[in-house]
């Protein structure tokens, strides 16, 4: 009995003991300070990072200036690689029909890319490894179409491309003869036989050389100005003399993006793209890179020009981008014949991605920080960098050496509009969900859901979807004109319901955000979005441009307040991601009118709101509008002082909030007042925000912030918990063995070697999992998924009995790996059947 | 008779300045439309761009894309006719009421031009005229002693000096010394005017000083050897005069002969050409300010150009222009005052 007891006690001991030694969880980011500062030149900012003088340059700089570091300042960085932007060629088709004639000033012209055949045959003109290799020097990537490598979601599109038969090195000798034969049709036609014949160089068209106009960057001396005349000599070699106009990009946009195609001023122009951030769903990419509606393609649907038409990729990206389709099949019978048409239409032909390099020093981490895919470092970088002494010291590049450009304006649509700011703000704010930086799956943040939850309920009429979901009566709305909240009534329906629960934590400020936040937020958005009457003081057209739409999807709100849920009643659909249909409809944490994850507490959002509409202490017009000449700023002194001023207002005079008037009481929103005056009294600023990151000093005469670990213990997320989300294993393919001929009957094996790598890892394995999918690309698909063999060494066997059917000839082999949860690696290859 | 010269050289110097600023207005009102335009276009695609990611309708990007195109239209004034820009930014300029910027902020957030002007005013001047200052008092000190002994080791040395010196780039001798001090004997700063964090009371004093203490180095290096050559010259061409044959023939002392006869001659060249020298510091230096991320006057003129922020072009211009312009109308007016002969009209 006695050692029993005695047992109990030791084991008690042992647990309590656990408790008290055990590793404390941290809450929040690894660091506890991050030390802001500027270099206003790259290669001293990537020196500065080499030489230890800083841990991370924050900046993404292109390969010219990368690969100009000396081999010993590169060895001492941990380099962050991203395809950041891409390059293509606009073609100007006019007229777009035969006979391909076009009149200007009395001369007719005949312009070879109103020819289809003529424009898709670039795509093999170009070699597109060339551009990459030797203009990039290795810092990018060939591209077929709009569609970033290496970022999530672009696999199924690129799959167009290797049925297309596209090939990084192109294939010369088949464009030259494509066009010649397109050229030949052409003019065998009876308006031009007899005005179009091939010279001894170039085609002529009533006895002068059919040109081409092209607009090439100048100033991209090392970049798009080697491309241009690369693809110029190239159309040369097609029989097109090729006028090089080299202009700069006032120029050049003000001939080819402001002015009339009908106007003949240019054919062609070198353009480039930004990759912005990682992305999943392509939808509107296809929209506005290849569809005329999104007043992107040559007219730019300005109709006073001619405009270049294609209704069937109009119709297909518009039913794509307005949800109308109830199936995930659906969705891809709209995009990727969407895709394939503006593929072969070729009016947009893509060249390259181009990378840009961001770098840390070596020695300061352990391991690597996480990243986005499509925009380089960002916030999570900051979360998730870990230095010995807890200390992470950032260095900005900013030309004109100020820390910011824009204004912390929480509210309009202006606000955080630099890339600076948008990087000190958002390590700062939880918004409810976001989107992965590896994979852009939607990850619920503040706000949570069970799949259970999310019910989808439509049926299509006609061209629209209509919701079959009831909605409760009792549901509630904002009524901005009589301030309040009221029920919907009876008999309205949704395609959505969704109840989300939240990780609701204390603010930088120490009180807690709760259901009353949301609602709050939830009421000042729609009071500002919708115009109540023409002298509505809380409306502002720009911030309504933004939310309305989103509003109107909006049917209902269903509160618990002591379960601290919310059931919300919304119209929106999108059947191949349900998270994503969950994040759309979830409450927000902020009320920003722009696509910015940055938000501020009711208190600064209310007194914001009051220093614009009453008198303040300065007696400033202040406005949410950047157009105003004194726009809101959480971090202007001056303004804080008005800030500041104004709660100390609203606490004596007991002043609550109209849309949660009945939900807050005059003591519990004068404590909160008091608790973001003692803030602001402390840090100076009033960036009070949720995050795990609070910007605990700004010294505007010196330029100089610094941000602190938010340690709250109810902040619900630490450093480790991202790490280990963000840690996607994907598979990249090391080397494909398979035969060049292969007899049609016989057995067709192909062994591929694969790595894996764990993102943000650069280390390989050799993969030990996973799967290989090997396809021939004939007319009626061949495919087998491969075996593993040995540790990375997949075997795929395509047995005889399916080759004995191809016919002779070459083919396009696409080889895929692919992991649960990660982006699938694809290469392709070609085999001639005999 | 005295102050009629003042009134004409101080009504010419304002209608310089007047005709400068309306041709300042002029060249960016116009030449800078075509870009601004194109780089509002620019902002607007990338701004739909970014948004593409998110699940806003068509129309809802489209009323957006428009909107923000007529807000930049209004923010750089391009819906007003351009004669009503120039005229408009010119008589503002000249009336000292610079406005807002249509980008650029103070580090305080303020937008206002004067602000922004007057942040970096400081910046240029701690750093352009400390190392002017420097180099022209060695610079003077080297001189009169290469003048004292022409031929001689000195002179030859550090002519030669000279010669290698001049004619080196400032950014290329800057991106030396940041690689030599900083990244290798790692004494100095790689540049910015403080550490990070900044230290408080005297301490953030010093700790300017030792930012400052590179870029002033590598300025005197490459200033001062030219000062020295052209002061040897001066004094030397001096030196050679009859008068100081006649001073030395009486017997008066070397030192007298030279600080006390030929550096009274010599001394209006020089110091014309010094207090020119600090004229222009003011205006700072766009690539050296740059390399030491100094942000003074030189890069906030290439940043309001790269930004296409036309105010503060204006303001940048009108400060250092208007600054320029008064220096040569008071050493002129100092000239009139000092040489009857070059009274009235400056007819001699």
């Amino acid at each position: 009995m006695r050692q029993k007891v005695l047992s109990v006690l030791l084991v008690t001991f042992l647990i309590l003991a656990s408790f008290a030694f055990g590793e404390e969880v941290v809450k929040g980011p690894y660091v506890d300070k991050v030390y802001v500062n500027i270099r206003t030149q790259e290669e001293i900012g990537l020196k500065d990072a080499a030489e230890g003088l800083t841990d991370i340059f924050f900046w993404g700089v292109d390969g010219s200036t990368f690969f100009g570091l000396d081999d010993e300042t590169v060895s001492k960085l941990e380099v962050y690689n991203i395809p950041s932007g891409s390059w293509s060629l606009l073609l100007n088709p006019i007229p777009n029909v035969a006979p391909y004639q076009w009149e200007k000033d009395g001369v007719t012209y005949f312009n070879p890319f109103a020819i289809r055949e003529v424009r898709f045959a670039i795509n093999f003109l170009i070699d597109r490894k060339y551009l990459v290799d030797e203009i990039l020097n290795g810092a990018g990537q060939p591209m077929f179409d709009a569609f970033t490598p290496g970022q999530p979601g672009v696999y199924k599109y690129n799959l167009l491309a290797n049925e297309f038969g596209f090939s990084p090195e192109g294939n010369e000798t088949k464009a030259l003869k494509d066009i010649e034969e397109a050229m030949v049709a052409a003019s065998k036609l009876p308006e031009n036989i007899g005005k179009l014949k091939k010279g001894e160089k170039y085609w002529e068209f009533n006895g002068e050389p059919v040109t081409i106009k092209f607009c090439i960057r100048v100033d991209d001396p090392n970049g798009r100005l080697r491309e241009g005349h690369y693809v110029a000599d190239q159309l040369e070699k097609a029989g097109f003399m090729v006028e090089r106009l080299l202009w700069d990009r006032a120029r050049c946009s003000d001939v080819v993006y402001f002015g009339d195609p009908a106007d003949y001023a240019w054919h062609m122009y070198t353009e480039g793209w930004g990759a912005g951030a990682t992305r999943k769903w392509w939808t509107v990419s296809v929209a506005q890179m290849y569809a005329p509606f999104f007043s992107n393609m040559p007219g730019y649907q300005d109709t006073n020009f001619w405009n270049y038409t294609n209704d069937a990729i109009d119709e297909l990206t518009l039913a794509a981008w307005n949800g109308q389709f109830l199936s995930t099949e659906e969705y891809w019978d709209l995009v990727l014949p969407a895709s394939r048409m503006g593929l072969e239409e070729a009016v947009r032909i893509y060249a390259c991605s181009q990378d840009q390099f961001y770098a840390a020093n070596k020695d300061r981490f352990e391991k690597r920080f996480a990243y986005g895919l499509g925009d380089g470092l960002n916030r999570w970088s900051m979360i998730t960098a870990n230095t010995p002494d807890k200390e992470l010291r950032v260095t900005e590049y900013s030309a004109r050496g100020a820390l910011f450009m824009s204004s912390w304006n929480p509210v309009g649509t202006q606000g955080f509009n630099d890339t600076y700011s948008i990087v000190l703000a958002a390590p700062c704010f939880d918004a409810a969900s976001f989107e992965s930086p590896v994979s852009a799956d939607t990850i619920p943040y503040k706000a949570n859901w069970n799949d259970e939850d999310l019910i989808i309920k439509a049926r299509r009429e006609g061209e629209d979807i209509i919701g079959e979901v009831d909605v409760p009566s009792s549901a509630m709305k904002y009524d901005s004109v009589n301030n309040k909240w009221v029920e919907v009534g009876d008999g309205l329906t949704c395609t959505t319901k969704c109840t989300y629960t939240f990780n609701f934590s204390n603010a930088h400020h120490g009180m807690r955000q709760g259901i009353v936040d949301l609602l709050y937020i939830q009421g000042f958005i729609e009071e500002w979005a919708h115009n109540d009457g023409e002298t509505d003081p809380e409306f502002d057209a720009g911030y309504s441009a933004f939310w309305l739409d989103t509003l109107d999807t909006i049917v209902g709100w269903e509160v618990d307040m002591d379960a601290e849920t919310i059931t919300v009643y919304f119209n929106y659909n999108f059947p191949p991601d349900l998270p994503r249909v969950a994040a759309r409809g979830a409450p927000g944490f902020t009320v920003i009118g722009a696509s910015k994850n940055v938000g501020v507490v009711w208190e600064i959002i209310e007194a914001l709101k009051l220093i614009v509409l009453e008198e303040n202490a300065s007696g400033t017009p202040y406005s949410f509008s950047a157009a105003s000449d004194n726009e809101v700023d959480v971090l202007v002194p001056e303004i804080v002082a008005d800030i500041r001023a104004k709660l100390v207002e609203m606490k004596e005079r007991g002043h609550v909030p109209e849309s949660v008037k009945n939900l807050m009481t005059v003591e519990q929103a004068a404590a909160g007042y008091a608790a973001a005056i003692d803030f602001i009294d402390e840090h100076g600023h009033a960036f009070i925000s949720n995050g795990p990151f609070y910007i605990n000093k700004y010294v505007p005469e010196n330029s100089y912030i610094e941000l602190a670990a938010f340690r709250d213990p109810t902040y619900p997320f630490t450093a480790d918990h991202w790490m280990e989300k963000f840690a996607v294993p994907r598979l990249t393919i090391r080397k494909v063995n398979m035969p060049a001929l292969l007899p049609r009957g016989k057995d067709f094996e192909v062994t591929v070697k694969a790595s894996q790598i764990i993102f943000p890892e650069t280390t390989t394995l050799p993969a030990d999992n996973g799967e290989v999918e090997v396809k021939i690309l004939a007319k009626e698909e061949i495919s087998a998924k491969a075996q593993v063999t040995n540790t990375g060494e997949f075997k795929v066997v395509i047995p005889g009995s399916e080759t004995i059917n191809l016919v002779p000839g070459t083919y396009n082999i696409l080889i895929i790996a692919s992991m649960e949860g990660g982006v699938p690696a694809s290469m392709s290859k070609s085999i001639v059947i005999w | 008779m005295y102050g009629k010269y003042v009134l004409k050289r101080a009504i010419n110097g304002i209608a310089i300045y007047v005709i400068l600023i309306f041709i300042y207005s002029i060249l960016f009102n116009v030449t800078m439309e075509a870009t601004v335009r194109s780089q509002i276009e620019e902002v607007v695609r990338a701004e739909v761009m970014s948004m593409s990611n998110s699940t806003i309708t068509p129309a809802e990007i489209t009323r957006y894309g428009e909107r923000r195109k007529l807000e930049l239209y209004t923010q750089y004034k391009l819906d007003k006719p351009v004669g009503e820009r120039i005229l408009f930014r010119a008589l503002n300029t000249l009336t000292f009421q610079y406005g807002n910027s249509t980008i650029i902020k103070s580090s305080s957030g303020s937008n206002g031009v004067m602000d922004i002007v007057l942040e970096a005013v400081p910046k240029t001047l701690i750093l352009f005229s400390t190392a002017m200052i420097i180099d022209i008092i060695i610079g003077l000190w080297l001189g009169i002693k290469k003048a004292q002994k022409p031929g001689k080791t000195l002179d030859k040395s550090t002519s030669v000096v000279t010669m290698i010196v001049f004619g080196m780039p400032s950014w290329w001798l800057g991106m030396l010394m940041i690689m030599f001090f900083a990244y290798i004997v790692k004494i100095f700063p790689s540049g910015g005017l403080h550490s990070t964090p900044a230290p408080e009371g005297f301490a953030y004093f010093l700790d300017s000083l030792y930012h400052l203490t590179l870029p002033v180095i590598t300025l005197v290096i490459l200033g001062f050897w030219g000062r020295a050559f052209l002061t040897r010259n001066i004094v030397l061409g001096v030196l050679q005069e009859d008068f100081i044959m006649s001073a030395r023939a009486r017997g008066i002392p070397e030192r007298k002969v030279l600080y006390g006869h030929a550096m009274r001659t010599a001394a209006p060249p020089i110091v014309t050409m010094s207090l020119l020298a600090l004229l222009t510091s003011v205006s700072g230096n766009i690539v050296f300010e740059t390399i030491f991320s100094w942000t003074g006057m030189g890069n906030l003129y290439w940043v309001s150009v790269q930004q296409n922020d036309v105010p503060v072009l204006l303001g940048n211009l009108s400060f250092t222009t208007g600054l320029f312009i008064s220096g040569l109308v008071i050493l002129d007016l100092i000239y009139g005052f000092l040489d009857p002969r070059i009274k009235v009209g400056g007819k001699a």
